[in-house]
C-alpha cells in the first residue's frame, strides 16, 4: 500500500525539518538573550509545522504556522519587549546538570519504547474501499445512516453523490465534518475556553487598585 | 522516515523542553519550553494517525464514513492542543505580568517565598 | 473537473525534457530524457530550481517596474510628468536607484544585536516571496497547488508581524520600537477580517485550493461577493502598511519607524518587501475576486493575467495617492467595529445562500450576486452610521471667539489675530529694503 512508502527525498527533508527543529530548540534552551531566545522558538515553530506538511497533515501544518508562529511568537516577543529586566539575559540556575540528567532519561525512556513496541502498520488494512480512502478518494453514496461508501461513483445514481479526496491526500473536508459531527462538544468547549481565558488576561492586566500604605507592604497582585 | 525516526524527534523536542522548563531561571524561558514541550507531543500524535492504521478500519465491518474519518483523530487531537496551547500563552503572560508588577522581576527564584 | 485545466503544464515540460522515460510523461510526446534512467530525483531538483529562480527573477523584474510605474503614476494624479531622466520614459529609474542603494554606506548601530539585525530583512522579504508559489500565472503556470492554498496564503502573510519586532528591537532604539508597537497592532487587528473575508469564497468554491477557485468562477467573485472583496481589499491594503494606513512609514512623522536604522541594501530589501507585498496582494485578488487567468479565447492566459494584475495595482496606486492618512486609533476602530461586522454579515448570508444552492451553477451565482449587491450597500451604509463621522465634520464655534465664523469663506479683518501689527511689520520690512 503506497501510503506507507516515502520517497528518498521525503526522508530527507524529513530530517532537514527535523534537524531545523532539534536546532533552534536547542537554541531556545540554552540562549542567554531571552530575545533570541524567543526568535529561535519561532524557528523550532516553523520547523514543526514543516514537519507537518511532510506527514501528511497540511491543515495542521498551516494551522500550526497561524496559530504558533503568527501569534504565539509575537506574544512572547511582547513579553520580551515589555520587561526590561531580562534584557540582561537569563542565568542558568543551579539545576542544570539535574535538569541534564532528568531529559536524557526522558528521551532515552521514550526511544527505547518507541523502538520496543509492535507498532501495527497501514500495511494491515486489507479493505481495497479502506485503502482507496486513505490514498486515493472514495465516493459517498446516499444520506444519513444509509450512507454507502465506494471507489467509483455509479453511472445513475439518484441519490446524494459527494466524491472525496483520500483522507491523507486532503485532510481539510474530512477533519472538519469530524470537528462537526464527533467532536462537536469538544470544539464548543475550546471556544468557552478560548473566552474564558480572553478574560482572565484581561483580569489579571487591570490596573491594580489603589490600597492603603500599610496594605502595600504585602505586595502581591490580586484581581 | 518510519514511525520510529518521528518518535525519536518527538522524544528529543519533549526532552529539550523538559531541560528548559527545569534549568533556567527567567520565567518567560520557562513558558516558552513548555511550549515546547506540547509541540513535541503533538508531532507523536500526529505521526500516530499517519502510520497506524485506525481500529475501525481494520476489522472486517463494512467501512462507514466516520470510520475513515476516524484516521484523523491525531489530526484533530494537533487542533485542539493548539486552541489550548494558545489560551494557555496569553494566560501564563498575564501571570508573568502580575508577577512582575509585584516583585520587580521574572526570575523564579525571587517568586520562591509565600506571602508573609 | 477537466484535468488538463489544473495541470502544472510549466513544470512537466520542464521534468519531462530531463528524464523522459518517467511515468508521467508517459502519455506526451517526449521520446527520452536527457538524463540516464535512475537519476529522477536530480531532474525533479533541477526542474524545482529553474521554475523557482523563473518565478523570483520574475517577481522582481515586476517589482523593478512597479517601482517606475507608481512614481510615473504619482506625476500624472499630481499634474506633474515623473521621473523621466534616465531611460525612454524614465524606465531606469529604478536601477539608478538600486544602484545608489547599493553603494550606501551599510551602517550598524553599535548596540544593536547583529545577528538579529543582519537577519530582520530576510525574515520580511522571505513571506512576501513565499505567496507566489501557489499563485497560477496563466493556464498551467504555478509552482504548486496547495489543496490549502487559501489558508497557506494567510498563514505566510502572519509571518511580517515576527520580522517587524525583530527589526525594531534589534535596533535597540525606542522610537524604532515604538513604532513597531503600532505596526503590529495593526497587522495582527486587520489579519482576521482578511482571513474571515475569505470563507465566503472558501465555502462558495468548495475548496481552498486556488486552481478550484479559479475554475469555480464562471461568474467573478468581485460580483458575487462585493461584501468580500470591499473587506479583502482594504484590510489587505493594511497589511501591506499601504495607504491610506500608512501610519507606519509616516515619513513625517516618525522618521521611518522601526526602519530607522537601516541603511544601503538592507533597508532597500524592507523596499523591495514592501512592492512585492504589493504585487503579491494584487495577484491574490485577481485569482481569487476577477478570477484569474480566465478570459477570452484567442487571448493567451498570461496576458489576461497580467492585464487584472495591472488594474488592480492602478487601483491600489490610485487610492495611495487620493486618501489621506488615517490616525491610529481610527485603524483599529475601523478593524474591529467595521471590517469584522461585515465580514460576520458575509459569511451568514453566504451560508444561507449555500444551503439553498450547493454547488451553485452559473445561473444560480447570478442569483446570489443579486441578492449580495444589495445586502452589501445597506450593510456597509449602515456600519458606517456606526463608527461615526469624526467630529471635525461639524465644526463648532469657538468658544472663547463666538464670531469667528469657524468654516466660513469670508474671514473679517477685525477677527485676525494682530491684524494691525502685521501689517506694521510688513510696512517695516518694506522700509528696510
Amino acid at each position: 500500500m503506497s501510503i506507507m512508502e516515502v520517497s528518498t527525498l521525503t526522508t530527507i527533508a524529513f530530517w532537514a525539518a527535523s534537524a531545523m527543529t532539534l536546532g533552534f530548540a536547542a537554541i531556545v534552551v540554552t540562549q542567554r538573550d531571552v530575545f533570541r531566545a524567543a526568535i529561535a522558538l519561532a524557528g523550532s515553530f516553523l520547523g514543526v509545522g514543516i514537519l507537518y506538511f511532510i506527514l501528511s497533515a497540511e491543515f495542521v501544518g498551516v494551522v500550526q504556522i497561524l496559530v504558533y508562529v503568527g501569534a504565539i511568537s509575537v506574544l512572547m516577543a511582547f513579553a520580551v519587549m515589555f520587561i526590561q529586566d531580562i534584557a540582561s539575559g537569563s542565568r542558568p540556575s543551579q539545576g542544570r546538570i539535574v535538569g541534564a540528567v532528568v531529559a536524557v532519561l526522558i528521551f532515552a525512556a521514550l526511544a527505547f519504547t518507541a523502538y520496543n513496541t509492535n507498532w501495527s502498520t497501514m500495511d494491515e488494512i486489507t479493505d481495497p474501499v479502506a485503502v482507496a480512502a486513505l490514498t486515493e478518494g472514495y465516493v459517498e453514496i446516499g444520506e444519513g445512516n444509509e450512507m454507502t461508501i465506494v471507489t467509483t461513483a455509479p453511472e445513475s445514481s439518484t441519490d446524494v453523490v459527494i466524491e472525496n479526496d483520500g483522507v491523507f491526500v486532503d485532510s481539510t473536508s474530512a477533519l472538519g465534518v469530524s470537528l462537526i459531527r464527533e467532536y462537536m462538544l469538544a470544539f464548543e468547549i475550546i471556544g468557552l475556553l478560548l473566552v474564558a481565558s480572553l478574560i482572565g488576561g484581561l483580569m489579571l492586566m487591570r490596573d491594580p487598585p489603589q490600597r492603603d500604605e500599610s496594605e502595600q507592604e504585602t505586595g502581591g497582585a490580586s484581581v | 522516515m518510519t514511525i520510529e525516526n518521528v518518535q525519536l524527534v518527538s522524544a528529543a523536542l519533549f526532552a529539550l523542553g523538559a531541560y528548559g522548563v527545569v534549568s533556567r531561571r527567567s520565567l518567560i524561558t520557562v513558558i516558552m519550553s513548555l511550549e515546547l514541550m506540547f509541540n513535541g507531543v503533538v508531532i507523536a500524535a500526529v505521526a500516530f494517525s499517519r502510520f497506524t492504521p485506525a481500529a475501525a478500519l481494520m476489522s472486517g465491518d463494512p467501512v462507514t464514513a466516520e470510520a475513515i474519518r476516524s484516521a484523523l483523530t491525531g489530526h484533530v487531537f494537533a487542533i485542539f492542543v493548539t486552541a489550548v496551547a494558545a489560551g494557555e500563552a496569553a494566560l501564563a503572560f498575564a501571570l508573568v505580568f502580575a508577577m512582575y508588577r509585584a516583585t520587580e522581576s521574572v526570575e523564579i527564584t525571587d517568586a520562591a517565598e509565600m506571602k508573609n | 473537473m477537466d484535468q488538463a485545466f489544473l495541470d502544472n503544464s510549466l513544470w512537466r515540460n520542464i521534468y519531462c525534457v530531463l528524464a523522459g522515460d518517467s511515468a508521467q510523461c508517459a502519455s506526451r510526446e517526449y521520446s527520452s530524457g536527457l538524463l540516464p534512467g535512475g537519476m529522477e530525483w536530480l531532474a525533479f531538483l533541477i526542474a524545482a530550481a529553474a521554475i523557482i529562480g523563473l518565478f523570483v527573477n520574475g517577481v522582481l523584474g515586476g517589482v523593478i517596474v512597479l517601482i517606475w510605474g507608481e512614481r510615473r503614476l504619482f506625476g500624472r494624479f499630481q499634474s506633474r510628468t515623473g521621473p523621466n531622466r534616465w531611460g525612454p520614459f524614465g524606465m531606469l529609474t529604478s536601477v539608478a536607484d538600486a544602484i545608489k542603494t547599493m553603494f550606501k554606506e551599510d551602517l550598524v548601530p553599535a548596540e544593536a544585536d547583529r545577528i538579529l539585525f543582519n537577519l530582520a530583512p530576510v525574515l520580511i522579504a522571505a513571506p512576501a516571496l513565499l505567496v507566489f508559489s501557489v499563485i497560477p500565472f496563466g493556464i498551467g503556470t504555478y509552482v504548486a497547488d496547495l489543496n490549502i492554498g487559501v489558508l497557506f496564503i494567510m498563514a505566510v502573510t502572519s509571518l511580517t508581524t515576527l520580522s517587524v519586532l525583530t527589526a525594531a528591537w534589534s535596533s535597540a532604539n525606542r522610537i524604532a520600537i515604538l513604532s513597531a508597537l503600532r505596526s503590529i497592532a495593526l497587522l495582527i487587528s486587520y489579519e482576521i477580517p482578511m482571513a474571515l473575508a475569505l470563507v465566503g469564497i472558501i465555502m462558495l468554491a468548495g475548496s481552498m485550493s486556488l486552481g478550484d477557485i479559479i475554475a469555480a468562477q464562471n461568474v467573478p467573485f468581485i460580483i458575487v461577493q462585493p461584501l468580500a472583496f470591499f473587506v479583502f481589499f482594504l484590510a489587505a491594503m493594511a497589511e501591506m502598511a499601504r495607504a491610506p494606513f500608512d501610519l507606519t512609514e509616516a515619513e513625517s512623522e516618525l522618521a521611518a519607524g522601526y526602519l530607522n536604522d537601516y541603511a544601503s541594501m538592507k533597508f532597500g530589501i524592507f523596499f523591495l518587501a514592501e512592492f512585492m507585498a504589493e504585487i503579491s496582494t494584487s495577484a491574490i485578488v485577481t485569482t481569487l475576486f476577477l478570477s484569474g487567468w480566465r478570459g477570452f479565447d484567442p487571448i493567451p492566459s498570461h496576458f489576461w493575467f497580467g492585464a487584472k494584475l495591472i488594474a488592480v495595482l492602478f487601483v491600489i496606486i490610485w487610492f495611495r495617492m487620493t486618501l489621506p492618512r488615517l490616525r491610529v486609533d481610527q485603524v483599529l476602530k475601523f478593524a474591529w467595529k467595521g471590517l469584522f461586522e461585515l465580514t460576520l454579515i458575509n459569511i451568514v448570508v453566504t451560508a444561507i445562500l449555500i444551503a439553498i444552492w450547493p454547488q451553485p451553477t452559473t445561473s444560480q451565482l447570478w442569483m446570489m450576486a443579486a441578492i449580495n449587491w444589495p445586502i452589501a450597500i445597506i450593510s456597509i451604509w449602515g456600519v458606517s452610521k456606526l463608527l461615526g463621522t469624526s467630529s471635525y465634520d461639524k465644526p463648532q464655534p469657538d468658544a472663547d471667539n463666538p464670531e469667528y465664523p469657524v468654516g466660513s469663506e469670508e474671514i473679517p479683518a477685525a477677527s485676525v489675530y494682530k491684524a494691525e501689527s502685521t501689517s506694521q511689520a510688513q510696512a517695516s520690512n518694506e522700509g528696510g529694503d
